[in-house]
């Protein structure tokens, strides 16, 4: 999956300014609560604001890699370690349940919302279902496998969705 | 990246597509990456990670099996 194309350079690390970062929390605070990411209509009606300013707010957060844009329409695609759509690694909660982007991501989302999660994922050779127990404090409790990284840390910022 | 039942499904996969290994971790060192890369992303002020911001994390958590699969910057790239 190829990263979505930056029209500026992009700068990790940078410092961001504080209605970014409402958004940002806001964006992070929705999908924990519901499994998804808001669109760019439901983020500019929270804010009072016209679609196209929330898609500037997107994109903003796309160049400084806070998240990942769909290229075709400027919506959320992945939050990490969430992913706004269906992929192989489902992890569930007592609460609500969500896409993670990867393995990593898989085991990033208990990290990043500190719960107790069930995570329902298949091998990547053979595709029989594998299932994990994460316990937030502990990690996976439950379960077996091992995730395999493709490109070498260097190459993580050229193409984030082919690690 | 993917996850496998073993190492044996790694090979046969890798095999089947001609693909090169990359690095291949336990669920245990996932999720030590996992927790030191994502427990402060819902955190207000939070912003991404520079390069070397994200090298010092990969860093404390020693990961296998060679240092460069893990370095964020190649030695001549400066």
């Amino acid at each position: 999956m190829p990263l979505e194309s930056q029209d500026r350079p992009s700068t990790p690390g940078e410092a961001t300014s504080p209605l970014l970062d409402t958004v940002r929390v806001s964006i992070y605070t929705q999908i924990a609560e519901s499994g998804a990411p808001p669109t760019s209509a439901e983020v500019a009606a929270q804010l009072g604001v016209p679609r196209a300013e929330a898609l500037a707010l997107f994109a903003e957060l796309g160049r400084q890699r806070s998240v990942t844009l769909d290229p075709q329409t400027g919506e959320l695609w992945m939050c990490g370690p969430f992913s706004a759509v269906p992929t192989r690694f489902r992890v569930n909660g007592s609460r609500a349940s969500w896409w993670a982007n990867c393995a990593w991501d898989m085991l990033g989302i208990p990290a990043a919302l500190g719960i107790d999660v069930g995570v329902r994922t298949n091998c990547g050779c053979c595709g029989e279902a594998l299932e994990l127990a994460v316990d937030a404090q502990r990690g996976p409790t439950m379960g077996e496998g091992i995730a395999h990284f493709f490109l070498p840390a260097r190459h993580w910022y050229e193409d984030i969705g082919y690690t | 990246m993917l996850f496998f039942r073993s190492e044996e499904h790694v090979t046969r996969w890798l095999r089947a597509r001609d693909g090169e290994r990359g690095a291949v971790l336990t669920l245990d060192a996932v999720w030590h990456l996992a927790r030191a890369w994502y427990e402060d992303r819902r955190c207000p002020g939070w912003s991404p990670r520079s390069p070397e911001e994200a090298q010092a994390v990969l860093d404390a958590l020693k990961l296998p099996p060679d240092r460069e699969f893990w370095q964020m910057r190649v030695a001549n790239e400066g």
